[in-house]
């Protein structure tokens, strides 16, 4: 079966999605196949960085979870869109009707749902990995979503309501007995290339770093118009990807 | 071409919650009981950037000696 990654951080705004959209792509690039699904589910934006229309959603991910539509009819298949040359990329988006963003809001999503989502996928696209971008916070559905996947990595700025949050998570995640990793996201530049860096935040939240990324001025200008690393591929963000990338398929397994 | 190995179509049914283990519920206890001591995270979060900083100063400092060093050089 799939290996499911929960995509998390603890303040909006920290490149989630962002970091979501190009790591999948990065992992395709690998040959894998890869899923991913939109569970911000009350600010949707995976689908603007991938460039999928609504109408180009049969169902959305919320119909799935009310069992109104099948997987098949919620999936999107991103592979020769975005012109990947080898690998699989698929999407699950999330709805953008108030009031179907209300109906999941109140009534939370099955526990089953993360287990039973990367299976199916697992038996209908083969894929190799689930990637579920969470909302962010530390609230009951998106702890759920962490601890239902089998690894949480955690997106965290290097600001003092970031850090602190982050470590707030990590102390609760640990109850839990979590696999967690973290990345490092809008690290200034004049910090992000120190080791130091590295062993600090590690000591501090007793959770391993696997990437460092120093803030780019070019992915902000980028606007989430499309993945930027298909874009900019010897961007020193691109590389940056690749080295998270690299660390995931030799080192983590389900 | 479809991509799609398996043509069985899936559909997830959300009766499962009734047959669900009790993680939500142990999620929900452990956030209601958590006691978080803010006072010490905070001053360990202070202790780790105050840390940081000198460790950025010490490069800092590293650096400007070199650059110096290398004027004298040339």
């Amino acid at each position: 079966m799939a290996i499911s990654f929960s995509v998390h951080s603890y303040r909006g705004g920290t490149g989630k999605s962002t970091t979501t959209a190009n790591l999948a792509v990065m992992l395709a690039l690998y040959g894998k196949s890869v899923a991913t699904i939109d569970l911000d589910l009350t600010s949707p934006g995976l689908h603007v960085i991938y460039q999928v229309n609504q109408s180009q959603m049969r169902a959305t991910l919320n119909d799935y979870i009310f069992g109104k539509a099948a997987l098949e009819d919620a999936v999107v298949d991103l592979t020769n869109q975005l012109g990947l040359p080898r690998g699989k990329l698929y999407f699950l988006g999330a709805s953008m009707k108030p009031e179907e963003i209300a109906k999941l809001m109140r009534e939370g999503y099955s526990e089953s749902f993360f287990k039973e989502v990367t299976k199916q996928l697992s038996e209908a696209y083969n894929v190799d990995y689930v990637i579920f971008d969470t909302h962010p916070g530390l609230i009951e559905d998106t702890l759920l979503a962490i601890l239902s996947s089998d690894i949480s990595l955690m997106l965290m700025r290097m600001d003092k309501q970031d850090i602190t949050g982050t470590y707030v998570t990590a102390q609760v995640l640990s109850k839990f007995g979590k696999t967690s990793y973290v990345v490092l996201n809008m690290v200034p530049p004049e910090m992000a290339d120190k080791p130091e860096l590295i062993t600090e935040v590690s000591k501090l939240l007793n959770v391993s770093v696997i990437g460092v990324i120093p803030f780019y001025p070019e992915i902000l200008q980028h606007r989430s118009r499309g993945v930027f690393i298909l874009r900019h591929p010897r961007h020193p963000y691109s590389r940056r990807i690749k080295e998270i990338a690299d660390f995931i398929i030799k080192n983590l397994r389900g | 071409m479809s991509s799609k190995v398996n043509k069985k179509k899936h559909y997830f049914s959300p009766s499962a919650r009734s047959k669900e283990s009790d993680l939500r519920a142990r999620i929900s206890k452990a956030l209601m009981s958590v006691q978080t001591d803010m006072g010490n995270i905070e001053s360990k979060v202070s202790a780790f950037e105050k840390r940081l900083e000198e460790i950025l100063s010490r490069l800092d400092d590293l650096e400007s000696r070199l650059k110096k060093l290398e004027d004298l050089l040339d």
